[in-house]
């Protein structure tokens, strides 16, 4: 595990957005899969409505909604602004950069540094170790966080293994540098060799777009279909990632910062269904009412899903003046997972934001 | 855990309602899914201490396969 520690940087306020449509998982595709798989499935996963945004929505317009309400209600100046970093795999365009379009959106000044992170589910822990880093060395100031998907396009309707799962958000975080942040601690691990459990493999440079990346078709014996274009989740082998190793890093990082199970007063987990979830936060050794959950409304959104679930979940909490011991988890493409401690307090919460 | 005790907690956990002996090729129960896999993954987890993949669960055909496999 490779950990990185902080001090003096920390999240001042927060924002999200959704799109205002909401797909309901007991009745999607009930024609397909059959009224009692679905209910059966639905349970077991305890995702009940989904967002999904409509084709002109982008994630980077959910996070331009999510960062304009956070800049408002936090009352920040456009011109503080020095550092934008957005976390996604739902780029605009294969380039430029999302965030530089972000940058001229918003009206932060030409003095902004701007660039996109290519990462899903674990986005938090690589977004907020990145900006903790840059902000200081910056010489200190505002920075926006944004992290957002449009998962809803990302996966084929089609294929039972990912229907009923993702949902589209876009949040926005706005990291300052103060003392009063104090310290914070993050592990980050990489296992490249499992790279194919969570991908789509066509429409870059190794299998490029073509009419047969295109072409929908039955992929297992189950008869899912999907596209070379959309994206697999080999559900079982992720599964097995997390829980064979997410327990083992998050005791490291307990271990490593002389942190007792008791100090933690939150633990945010990357949505990814109830299922994992609840086994994952039971083995880590956490009571459910530790554990806020968005899962249920939201569905995994992905990289988004743990900001969400501070927004939808934790606003008055985070809004205490006392800073609240925050244990992070999240887990996602690459593979990677990891996790973070963090103080958060007096944190301006927006509600969330429909589109 | 006894094979005994496997079966019934597997049984139950998994929602299955066929009658289950080690012999059971469980891939072939009716109600399989990839869901299943899940709940079997977290089960052997949480009682064996192992986590094993679905290329590993796939290498067992029987419940006694799984059964030796997960307490070796």
């Amino acid at each position: 595990m490779a950990l990185l520690h902080f001090n003096g940087v920390g999240i001042a306020g927060m924002a999200a957005a959704v799109p205002a449509r909401t797909v309901f998982n007991r009745s999607y595709m009930t024609d397909v899969y059959g009224v009692e798989n679905v209910q059966a499935l639905v349970d077991k996963i305890g995702i009940e409505e989904r967002r999904f945004a409509t084709e002109d929505v982008c994630a980077s317009d959910l996070c331009c909604a999510a960062a304009e309400r956070l800049l408002a209600d936090t009352g920040t100046s456009k011109e503080d602004v020095r550092l934008l970093v957005f976390v996604s795999v739902s780029a605009d365009y294969k380039f430029p950069p999302t965030a530089t379009i972000l940058q001229h959106r918003l009206g932060l000044p030409a003095s902004t540094v701007a660039y996109d992170v290519t990462m899903g589910c674990s986005a938090v822990l690589y977004g907020l170790s990145i900006v903790y880093s840059m902000l200081p060395a910056m010489g200190g100031g505002k920075a926006l966080l944004l992290i957002g998907d449009t998962n809803s396009r990302i996966y084929s309707p089609e294929d039972r293994t990912s229907a009923y799962i993702f949902g589209d958000a876009g949040t926005a975080m706005l990291i300052e540098t103060g003392e009063r942040f104090g310290e914070s601690h993050f592990s980050i691990n990489t296992d490249g060799s499992k790279y194919d459990l969570i991908m789509a493999e066509a429409g870059g440079s190794r299998h490029p777009s073509s009419a047969e990346t295109l072409v929908s078709r039955v992929v297992d014996e189950h008869g899912n279909r999907r596209s070379l274009e959309q994206a697999w989740m080999r559900g079982g082998d992720v599964l097995q990632l997390v829980i064979a190793n997410v327990p083992r890093d998050v005791r490291g990082l307990l271990a490593a910062t002389g942190t007792a199970k008791g100090d933690i007063d939150y633990v945010l987990l990357h949505q990814a269904n109830s299922f994992m979830n609840t086994y994952l936060a039971a083995k880590l050794g956490f009571p459910a009412e530790k554990v806020p959950s968005s899962i249920r409304r939201f569905g995994n959104t992905g990289g988004a899903s743990i900001p969400l679930t501070m927004v939808s979940e934790m606003r008055g909490i985070l809004a205490e003046p006392e800073r609240k011991k925050i244990l992070m988890s999240a887990f996602g493409i690459g593979m990677t997972w990891g996790s973070a401690l963090l103080s958060v307090g007096g944190c301006k919460v927006s509600p969330i934001v429909e589109i | 855990m006894t094979i005994d005790t496997f079966i019934s907690t597997m049984a139950e956990e998994l929602e299955i309602e066929q009658e289950l002996t080690p012999e059971t090729v469980f891939t072939e129960l009716p109600m399989w899914s990839s869901l299943s896999m899940m709940e079997l993954i977290v089960l052997i987890d949480r009682e064996f201490h192992k986590s094993f993949t679905l290329s590993q669960i796939m290498e067992c055909k029987t419940i006694q396969d799984l059964y030796n496999k997960a307490s070796a």
